[in-house]
């Protein structure tokens, strides 16, 4: 269904399917865990979340390759052996389940060499696949524009649109479509469950490919388990949603 | 058992008791005692409790100190005095602790000049922002009278060493108890003192008290109960004594008749009439944005007379520093007028005020008193009060205000039960102090007022929570805060940290994490994070009787420009007090009176002048309430005690109403409508609009709403299992459920350094409720947060009041159709601020918007996406 493609690629939940590759983006598992160490005592509920919702995934399209579009985990520095190990636990996960698994570097992930190491798996700065250029976002590439890919794909952000009505407010996590340059952009939410993000009507950005430049004309895909909303262009979208309060 | 104490000594008696230091002292300084004086000293000399309600300036510091500092003075004649506390005063206020403490010196050092020998009785003041290096010299060298906060003062019960100077207090003092009695800052308290007592195995209370009802609930939450019976207690009452001059008084002639611009040209220049005739006015407003708009008013509408040197506002988002040169500014007499929303209600020091106005209903008879009781300094001054009213309802309401000021007939207190939140953090507490045998802290605990009822089972439950039992084995050393062993029927505390934990995150109120707004690189304020989260860019509001706009906001702070014309604060940003549900019971009577005599034919002047002598308001007062009345009268019914009416009328475009004259006040109706509002929504499948105020509330839906079918299905029985599903997933409980988690230590405010982080304010309240949802929909902390929004925030128990009164047939159901609302209900629709309740799924909401902005987006957006790929 054409309301599910962004330039070809189609949205999964919160994932975006190339051919037969899943790409997910800022998992932060063991947020959790930071969040104790600042005195939030909420026990570990996410990760459990994660897994099932990639089984679905899983079971509702042929996927092969899955594409870790940064910050798998939230923090790394003093953490835990325990916290090690779910990080492990995930891609072991990820291995048993899918032929290929490739890790891209994210702004929270300092674990190259420990991952390498236990994993045999490498960390990569981008991946290309067929016209897509993929990479977290919180850096942009010196030579992004002569790069052979037409369309660009980021995380990082973590974006998601509220919506107000009376005294209810809904965050929605979403998708969104615009252009970098003279190149396609996608940005792709969050994979966690913890937060639902940063509201892209109100706050700012914060990846440099979105910062200091007009979003207006940037297309929206809402997300709600599995069911994907196109709400039309963040300019409209201001336009209108205040009417709704 | 509470009594009330009726007799009063004589001047003689009292003396024999007093130290003749003290006795000598006291006769240079007064010419005899005071009422509060004569009816409390010899019973706090004899070791009885005592809660004496007076107003301020009766002498009450002396009430409560004099025969404790007698007692001291022999000590110290004998050289008895020992390095330990006591006598421990309690207030909530800082500001309020420090005057106590000048308040002492006077005494105290006169006494010593009279026993011409240095007497070393000590006085000094515990906070937080005691220094540590006064602190070890407390340690040292600790006061015979200590004088604190609540929250202080559990902390210090958890200090090793301070704790042993605290175990022979022989009197505890708390003052301004009603403030805290109805919160849970109160709750906190209460469980504070138990563990007191439990430490000294047995103290003399005295509360000091405002103007509350029923004094011998305050009197029990004051003193508690032991094994299973309230402690003995002495209540002296002594209020009206200090004379009122209270009036209601209406701007314009005719108030049924004026139309707003007209009331609101005539409130400022009675206000500024009235501010005009007297040495300095406290104004209040009830809300923070009516502060605001109250003095950018003034300034704007007489120039030449107000400017920021003699006005100023004082509310709690405003910084620390302008409220204390606020405060400071009114003692020195610089002020000529205040205004304030609810902040200065309580008792610090606030200097000579001769007229306090209130712009519109206080919504309490208490609150009206308190704030006019801030009045006049003296002991036989009169207290000056002026309640202006602004539109009809508010007339009615404010002229029962008056009748049942004027009468004594105060509101009943409200004191929350059985808070699971404050048990967690209390028993946290205890376990630092030491090992505990399970049911002898059981025991301890339900020798608090609000613990009374408290059952085994939700005391296990807290204790399991804290234990950590809700989180895997191998987890749990992160969470358990305590170790439990049920075999043995221990507990004590768990980690290192834990009294350094406690100590820092101690206290009940809720971290609302204010955000702070800049101005020019300058703090001047803060404002609440849901406000924060609903300015847009170019906005501008009033904060500190100035105008800004809001440029943008960057973690939690607001950055803004100063900026002038209209504000655009949004109107939906509502703040108002609820009607107390007596001042509402009154209002009923008096519609069921008028409706008797407008059914019996009584002539106008006889009613006019009915009305005149039952409220005590003027005749132009009179007539107004006359006239409004009798609209109502001929146009439709007059709802009152007796006849609750419903009343069905069609607006533009078809839309149905549904509007209940359930004149309760918010929280009864907050619940009653929610309730109702549920059951329609299940029944009709259909979203339910819903409005509550004061006066009553209404329902609409493009649909069939029913109404008097499904009023008569909320019964006494079903209303609270009906309210808890019905708030499931509303804001109100995720918000609060954050808070709870607050108190419960489930989210720590300050932790290892951390204290503002960003992913603590991404961790909103819905999150998290989701989660302990997940978990287990009986949490304790859950139960708690719907405990509180039911029992606290709203109303359930006078609720359920009123459907008993239906249902054994005291009040009528009537049904009524109208074309155009009936005048009580026109206010009701005009002014009641809107919740749309939709008790629908996240996804049912969230394609409901989906269509509604696409719609509203139009066609444009369909084809530029069917062409974008």
């Amino acid at each position: 269904m054409a309301k599910n493609l962004i330039y070809n690629a189609e949205i999964a939940d919160l994932g975006l399917l190339i051919d037969d590759a899943l790409i997910i983006s800022d998992l932060h598992i063991g947020y959790e865990q930071s969040l104790n160490r600042e005195g939030i005592m909420i026990p570990r509920f996410q990760y459990k979340m994660i897994l099932e919702r990639l089984q679905e995934i899983i079971k509702r399209s042929s996927v092969g390759k899955v594409i870790v579009n940064g910050d798998l985990k939230h923090e790394f520095g003093s953490i835990t052996r325990q916290e090690w190990e779910e990080a492990l636990n995930f891609i072991e996960f990820l291995q048993e389940n899918f032929d290929d698994v490739i890790l891209l570097k994210g702004n929270h992930d300092n674990f190259t060499k420990f991952i390498a190491g236990k994993t045999g798996l490498e960390v990569y700065e981008t991946y290309s696949l067929g016209d897509f250029i993929i990479m977290h976002g919180d850096k942009i590439p010196e030579d992004i524009m002569v790069m052979e890919e037409s369309t660009i794909i980021i995380g990082h952000e973590h974006p998601c649109i509220g919506i107000r009505n009376g005294e209810r407010l809904e965050k929605i996590k979403c998708f969104i479509k615009g252009n970098y340059k003279k190149k396609n952009l996608v940005v792709m939410p969050s994979f966690n469950f913890v937060s639902e993000g940063s509201d892209i009507l109100h706050e700012k950005p914060l990846s440099p490919f979105l910062k200091n430049r007009s979003t207006d004309e940037f297309g929206v895909y809402g997300v709600e388990n599995f069911e994907v909303l196109y709400f039309g262009k963040i300019k409209d979208i201001i336009t209108v949603k205040d009417r709704f309060y | 058992m509470i009594e009330r104490q009726e007799k009063a000594y004589k001047d003689e008696e009292i003396y024999q008791i007093l130290h003749p230091w003290v006795k000598k002292w006291f006769r240079g300084k007064f010419e005899t005692f005071s009422e509060a004086q004569r009816y409390a000293i010899m019973d706090i000399h004899i070791g009885e409790n005592v809660l004496v309600s007076s107003p301020t300036g009766s002498g009450k510091t002396l009430t409560a100190f004099l025969s404790i500092i007698s007692e001291l003075t022999h000590l110290a004649e004998r050289d008895e005095l020992e390095d330990k506390v006591y006598c421990l005063y309690i207030s909530p206020l800082k500001a309020l602790d420090n005057d106590i403490e000048k308040n002492l010196e006077e005494p105290l050092s006169e006494i010593e000049q009279i026993a011409g020998k240095k007497l070393g009785i000590r006085k000094s003041v515990r906070t937080g922002d005691t220094s540590q290096y006064q602190r070890s010299k407390m340690l040292k060298t600790p006061p015979h009278i200590l004088i604190t906060t609540p929250e202080t003062l559990s902390i210090l019960l958890c200090a090793p060493k301070f704790r042993g100077k605290l175990k022979d207090i022989k009197y505890l003092i708390v003052d301004e108890i009603h403030s805290l009695a109805d919160n849970k800052r109160g709750v906190h308290m209460s469980l504070t003192l138990e563990r007191l007592q439990n430490l000294t195995g047995g103290l003399t209370r005295i509360g000091l008290s405002a103007t509350v009802h029923p004094l011998e609930t305050i009197a029990s939450f004051l003193v508690g109960y032991e094994n299973g019976h309230v402690r003995n207690c002495k209540v002296v009452d002594v209020n009206y004594l200090k004379q009122l001059d209270m009036k209601v008084l209406c701007p314009v002639e005719d108030i049924v008749m004026s139309d707003p611009e007209e009331v609101n040209t005539a409130l400022y220049n009675l206000i500024h009439g009235l501010v005009n005739e007297h040495k300095t006015t406290l104004i209040f407003t009830n809300t923070r944005s009516g502060t605001e708009s109250m003095v950018f008013n003034l300034k704007k509408k007489y120039p030449d007379f107000y400017n920021h040197e003699n006005i100023m506002a004082h509310h709690s988002s405003l910084s620390k520093e302008l409220r204390l040169e606020a405060e400071n500014k009114l003692k020195d007499g610089e002020l000529k007028v205040v205004v304030s929303s609810t902040s200065l209600e309580l008792g610090i020091d606030i200097g000579y005020i001769d007229l306090v106005v209130l712009v519109s209903s206080p919504k309490s008879v208490s609150r009206a008193l308190q704030r006019i009781g801030r009045s006049g300094h003296q002991l036989h001054d009169k207290s000056k009060g002026r309640i202006i009213v602004v539109e009809r309802d508010d007339l009615v309401e404010c002229s029962l205000i008056l009748k049942n000021a004027v009468e004594g007939k105060i509101d009943e207190i409200h004191i929350p039960q059985n808070c699971l939140d404050v048990l967690s953090q209390q028993i946290y507490g205890m376990s630092i102090e030491g090992k505990w045998d399970i049911e002898n802290a059981y025991k301890v605990i339900k020798g608090s007022y609000n613990y009374r009822n408290l059952s085994h089972n939700d005391f296990i439950s807290v204790l399991s929570y804290l234990a950590g039992d809700y989180t895997s084995l191998e987890d749990r050393y992160v969470y358990a805060k305590i170790w439990v062993d049920y075999n043995d029927k221990m507990f004590g505390k768990r980690g290192k940290l834990a009294r350094m934990l406690y100590s820092t995150n101690i206290g009940t109120i809720p971290d609302r994490s204010a955000a702070r707004v800049k101005c020019n690189g300058e703090v001047i304020g803060g404002i609440e994070e849901d406000f924060m989260e609903k300015l847009r860019k170019g906005d501008t509001f009033v904060l500190g009787g100035k105008i800004y706009r809001f440029n943008y906001a960057r973690g939690m702070t607001v950055n803004v420009t100063p900026s002038s014309g209209p504000p655009t604060i949004p109107s939906w940003f509502s703040e108002q007090l609820p009607l107390s549900f007596d001042l509402a019971m009154s209002i009923q009577n008096f519609r069921a009176i008028m409706d008797v005599k407008f059914k019996s034919n009584k002539n106008k002047e006889e009613i006019i002048k009915y009305i005149h002598e039952y409220l005590y308001v003027d005749y132009n007062a009179a007539n107004s309430i006359y006239s409004y009345f009798r609209e109502q009268y001929i146009y439709a019914q007059i709802p009152s005690a007796r006849n609750l009416l419903i009343e069905f009328y069609k607006g533009y475009g078809g839309r149905k109403f549904v509007i209940f004259h359930t004149l309760f006040g918010r929280r009864v109706n907050d619940a009653l409508s929610r309730a109702v509002a549920y059951l329609i929504a299940k029944k009709y499948k259909r979203d339910v609009m819903i409005s509550v105020s004061d006066n009553g509330f209404y329902l609409s839906s493009d649909g069939k709403v029913g109404g008097l079918d499904i009023f008569t299905e909320l019964r006494p029985d079903n209303i609270e299992e009906i309210l808890i599903k019905a708030i499931d997933k509303t804001e109100t409980l995720a918000a609060r459920f954050r808070h709870c988690a607050g108190r419960s230590l489930m989210i720590l405010r300050r932790y290892k350094g951390n204290e503002k982080s960003v992913s603590r304010q991404q961790i909103k309240g819905k999150i998290l409720l989701k989660f302990v949802k997940d978990l287990d929909n009986n949490f304790s902390i859950l139960r708690e947060a719907r405990r509180e929004v039911i029992e606290d925030y709203m109303d359930v128990k006078n609720a359920k009041k009123v459907l008993e009164m239906i249902s054994d047939g005291r009040m009528n159901v009537n049904k009524i159709d109208t074309k155009i609302p009936s005048p009580f209900a026109f206010n009701l629709v005009a002014q009641s601020y809107l919740d749309v309740l939709k008790y629908e799924e996240r996804i049912e909401f969230i394609r409901r918007m989906h269509q509604a902005i696409i719609k509203e987006i139009g066609d444009e957006v369909i084809k530029s996406y069917s062409s974008t790929d």
